[in-house]
């Protein structure tokens, strides 16, 4: 089943072990960005069929981008086929492997985003029970002018300091990192009229 | 009576008696008032190089706040406090003694406040003063009141006026993200509680 959806070059053993020890000792804290992570028909399908939800906008102190609803109750049958690929005991253990972390099986959470002009999402770290490993599978490309880059943050005390790394935005781009004490990280304000699409959501532990 | 001296002469149309009961009789009721052309049109147009002139340091942290405080010198601070200014807010607010000791905020692109446990304010009496012409109505960095149920409400921005909120126990501020289209542009307060 993996081989149905992801690029051969990420299943390789020896890729998977280099991958696991690149993550653990990965600054300002563990993370991965796989490039051109699916196949590309896949990834072209699933921007489209996102393209197709309904995105509510999101508001706070802390952010403003419009997302959909988890996509646990969507009807499109592309979406639930992927969302049910990336929970499935198969890609679970996958993770598992590159990560070393205990994962729950068919427990992920999805949603769609969409960031426009304006859009942003200040530092946090993410933690909420359960949530192991945070996602991304990004379906845009962004240029560092067009912002809405992934920022992750060194930390000291518990607290953010500077920008530790950058993750600009490239489709068919698929980035993890663990949820912890130290995983703060921010989306950079997107500027002028390229979409940032994204389909983000968590992982949990076990 | 207009008194002599101090930064804050207030505009003439706000210091007939039958005005500021109305204002008060708002501010009791919607426990919030906002005053556009607060000042004497002079008095604003002096003061507000005086703010501009203060040294404004960044501060950074990036999980509550990223902005720039200036400290008032006592000077400037007693000029602000003149006689007229402090009876308005007494009678308005009904509040017998005003020690209001503001902070001079500037925010500027990629600038903001977060709401956090730790910086939780108590119920007070905010007063604010915006010192921002001109703004992008699209730049953000509006002054927003939450109430912990949801509901948001937003202060206007803009130069010359006064805004004084009473914060009920659930009741928080934060001033939002300012954005590329504020990025030609400075955003200054003074925000204070009593």
């Amino acid at each position: 089943m993996l081989s149905e959806w992801l690029n051969p070059l990420y299943l390789q053993k020896k890729t998977i072990l280099n991958n696991r020890k690149t993550f653990l000792r990965q600054k300002p804290f563990p993370y991965l960005k796989f490039k051109h992570f699916f196949h590309e028909e896949k990834a072209d399908l699933i921007l489209q069929e996102i393209q197709k939800e309904k995105f509510f906008l999101k508001e706070s102190d802390l952010f403003k981008f419009k997302q959909t609803q988890d996509l646990q109750s969507s009807t499109n049958k592309i979406l639930q086929e992927f969302r049910r690929f990336l929970s499935s005991k198969e890609f679970i253990k996958y993770l598992e492997e590159l990560t070393g972390y205990s994962l729950k099986i068919n427990a992920i959470d999805m949603a769609g985003t969409v960031y426009e002009d304006t859009d942003f999402l200040l530092p946090h770290d993410d933690r909420l029970e359960g949530r192991k490993i945070a996602y991304l599978y990004y379906l845009s490309d962004l240029t560092t002018q067009g912002g809405g880059q992934l920022n992750l943050f060194s930390s000291n005390h518990k607290k953010p300091t500077a920008i530790g790394k950058q993750i600009i935005p490239q489709f068919n781009t698929f980035a993890f990192f663990l949820v912890s004490q130290k995983s703060f990280h921010s989306v950079e304000e997107v500027i002028g009229q390229k979409q940032r699409y994204a389909l983000s959501g968590w992982f949990h532990g076990n | 009576m207009r008194s002599a001296g101090g930064f804050m002469e207030i505009n003439a149309q706000y210091l007939g008696k039958e005005t500021q009961r109305k204002i008060k009789k708002i501010f009791l009721k919607e426990k919030k008032v906002i005053l556009f052309n607060f000042l004497d049109g002079k008095s604003y147009l002096e003061l507000k190089p005086e703010i501009q002139k203060l040294k404004f340091r960044q501060e950074k942290e990036p999980l509550t706040h990223c902005y720039s405080r200036a400290s008032i010198p006592s000077a400037f601070q007693e000029k602000l406090m003149s006689k007229e200014f402090v009876s308005f807010i007494q009678f308005i607010t009904n509040t017998k003694n005003i020690s209001w000791k503001p902070d001079a905020l500037q925010f500027s692109w990629k600038e903001y406040t977060i709401l956090h446990d730790n910086n939780k304010e108590k119920p007070e009496i905010d007063i604010i003063f915006d010192f921002t012409d001109d703004w992008n109505p699209k730049a953000g960095g509006a002054v927003t009141y939450v109430d912990g149920t949801g509901n948001y409400t937003k202060l206007p921005i803009q130069g010359n006026m006064l805004a004084i909120v009473q914060r009920s126990k659930n009741e928080q501020k934060f001033v939002q993200y300012v954005n590329h289209y504020g990025s030609d542009k400075n955003r200054r307060l003074l925000t204070g509680s009593f």
